[in-house]
């Protein structure tokens, strides 16, 4: 159990800069997700914690202690790999078992602490057996199980559910979530899945081409992204993000939009007025609305329902607009569909930066 | 195959099932014939080397049989007492025993770093080692005889194995180098995390992964070494230490050649070489790897 900071590291390959100086405090016992696109650093600066990279710059702090110089061995971590790594000459209990052995610790030792994370996680049937003889989802837990033994200061995950299938994935994830409740070992977890660093995460760094793009807690990104990155990034389907620029009409604010078209906006909508702006809203902040007055119509050009829920592309002039409905209704392509934005949920972005105005 | 062995209810059309099963068992014959031609290919000489090492001269040199009509050991007895042929099989064994061990650990390092670490110059390094490989020993071996008694190494095992050395570490460094790579880098990185430094994860990961890429460079380093003659011949003088490919080559006296102890002599100096295929064949088994990562 210890705190993690990463004060300003940087990582170049050559004159290649990869992580343009990185800077986040990770309390005892938190459980954060670095999330971004591939090639964003995420995974790089996963692997300087663990020392398998070497830090260009800045320092990097495990339990108040620089662990700059220190070898992986060194560094009291454990770390899943995407793919296992599990030893293939040795069995479940052996794989399990290595560090402590080779930290010269006890056979009755090793084989208690052994068993009792084979409880936790199940694999107590398994443990004699080879990682060949093991499906995916079981070499993934023995994996986990390999870094809890250990009882380490830092789990390190590196994209750990990437190799399974998505039903394994969604019950992994919860085994994940709950084993960190129960363990509370400060957790830094990797991943390219925006709902696996919604639904796991304390906190998210949302990161992007090396730079730290924003940090908080998922709902607090979800609601208040800090550019149009982030509000991109995160939220499935994607938010909505169309340009143009806002004109008061009495007590009345509508958006005409770049590519023709107008659509009005709530009441309390704030935003200068004439100056060009990226207006974001999430699909499923719109509502089908007939009668309400601060309306809009939109065309229909795609329905796809999924059972849940309706996820229907429009369009007004050449911009489309994605609508993601929950109740059944009557919509046909080609019509016309009477839309309303719910009040309070619109984001606006200056266009230049891609700043939260 | 249980529905074909199944021809109860199909009886009917049972003419089509047996001529499907008839394709099957002539394509089996065909494989096995095939497969016949190509171990009578290989075998049969293995085989004459053999029985003309058992026949009486006045045999060999009669009309060719497939069978000697009286058995004798003489071309053995000639070949290990009158010309005392195990001293240069001793030989042999000590310079490619030491070469094929040198090799091995030499070129594990050089593969590991190849592959693992990035510095300046590795490519041209590696292009390098493999040029020294394809450079032909007939081009060499002046030079090299030169070198060697400049160094006071010509005429000695000494000079041999490190001649040998020259050919055979570049190749089994550049074997190696595929074997280590089919090892998952995170297997290591893991061991790095286990609490393993960087020479223990080669040497308790790496290596024991590799285990059959390593038994098939020995055995090629190995029986490069054993089979050498050339630079045997250009750098060994005194028949204390010649090689047995070289105390082979001895045995022809002129334009004479005693094929019974020849055939003799090449029967015992195959036999290392058989017991160590035999003994290595069971470490080359695949898949050792399978299981450990995600492919």
């Amino acid at each position: 159990m210890a705190n993690l900071t990463i004060r300003d590291v940087r990582k170049s390959y050559g004159s290649v800069p990869v992580l343009h100086g990185v800077s986040i405090e990770i309390p005892d016992g938190e459980f954060v997700i670095l999330v971004g696109p591939s090639g964003c650093g995420k995974s790089t600066l996963l692997r300087m914690i663990a020392g398998l990279e070497t830090i260009t710059s800045g320092e990097i702090e495990i339990g108040d202690r620089v662990v700059n110089d220190l070898p992986p061995r060194a560094r009291d971590i454990a770390m899943v790999f995407q793919n296992y790594a599990l030893y293939p000459h040795k069995n479940v209990a052996e794989n399990m078992g290595y560090a402590l052995k080779l930290a010269g610790r006890s056979k009755e030792e090793i084989a208690k602490r052994v068993n009792a994370a084979a409880d936790i996680l199940d694999l107590k049937p398994l443990l004699y057996r080879r990682p060949s003889q093991l499906s995916g989802g079981q070499r993934q837990r023995v994996a986990m199980g390999r870094a809890i033994v250990r009882d380490p200061k830092v789990f390190l995950f590196d994209e750990p559910l990437s190799n399974l299938d998505a039903k394994l994935r969604v019950a992994m994830r919860s085994e994940i979530k709950e084993l960190h409740q129960r363990l509370r070992t400060t957790t830094v977890y990797v991943t390219h899945d925006q709902i696996e660093a919604m639904t796991m995460a304390d906190r998210i760094v949302v990161m992007h081409s090396g730079v730290v793009e924003q940090v908080g807690a998922p709902l607090d990104l979800y609601d208040r992204p800090a550019n149009t990155f982030v509000a991109g990034f995160l939220g499935s389907p994607a938010m909505n993000i169309l340009p143009g620029q806002i004109r008061r009409e009495n007590s009345t604010a509508i958006f005409d939009l770049a590519g023709g078209g107008s659509l009005q906006l709530p009441p309390g909508t704030v935003g200068e007025a004439g100056q060009p702006l990226l207006l974001g809203i999430r699909p499923e902040h719109i509502v089908v609305d007939p009668t309400g007055d601060a309306s809009f119509n939109a065309d229909v050009v795609v329905l796809e329902p999924t059972g849940a829920d309706t996820l229907i592309t429009t369009r007004i002039g050449s911009t489309d607009l994605l609508v993601l409905i929950r109740d059944r209704m009557n919509a046909t392509v080609g019509k016309p569909l009477p839309l309303a934005i719910q009040p309070g949920r619109l984001h606006l972005f200056e266009p230049n930066t891609g700043r939260r105005l | 195959m249980t529905v074909m062995s199944s021809d109860g209810p199909v009886r009917s059309k049972g003419g089509s099932v047996m001529s499907e099963r008839q394709r099957m068992i002539l394509g089996r014959l065909l494989s096995y014939l095939t497969l016949g031609i190509a171990v009578l290919l290989i075998l049969f000489p293995v085989y004459w080397m053999v029985i003309t090492s058992l026949k009486l001269p006045r045999e060999i040199y009669r009309v060719p049989s497939l069978w000697p009509k009286a058995f004798t050991l003489d071309n053995y007895y000639t070949l290990l007492f009158d010309k005392n042929f195990l001293h240069p099989i001793f030989n042999s064994l000590i310079v490619a025993t030491t070469v094929t061990v040198i090799s091995v650990i030499f070129s594990a390092f050089a593969a590991y770093s190849m592959v693992r670490f990035r510095y300046r110059f590795k490519g041209v390094i590696g292009r390098l080692i493999l040029f020294a490989y394809l450079t032909p020993g007939s081009l060499l071996f002046i030079p090299l005889s030169i070198l060697m008694a400049q160094l006071g190494l010509s005429n000695s095992l000494q000079g041999l194995i490190l001649v040998d050395l020259a050919f055979s570490v570049p190749l089994a460094t550049w074997l190696l180098q595929g074997y280590f790579r089919g090892v998952p880098r995170e297997l290591e990185e893991q061991g790095l995390i286990d609490g393993l430094s960087r020479m223990g994860a080669l040497f308790r990961i790496v290596l024991p992964l590799s285990a059959p890429g390593i038994a098939a460079v020995s055995i090629f380093v190995f029986t490069g070494a054993w089979n050498e003659l050339l630079f045997a011949l250009v750098l060994v003088t005194s028949e204390s230490q010649r090689t047995a490919p070289l105390a082979l080559n001895y045995l022809i006296t002129s334009d004479v050649l005693p094929w019974g102890p020849l055939m003799a002599g090449a029967v015992v100096s195959s036999l290392p070489l058989m017991i160590l295929y035999f003994v290595a064949q069971r470490f080359m088994v695949q898949g050792l790897t399978a299981g450990s990562v995600k492919g």
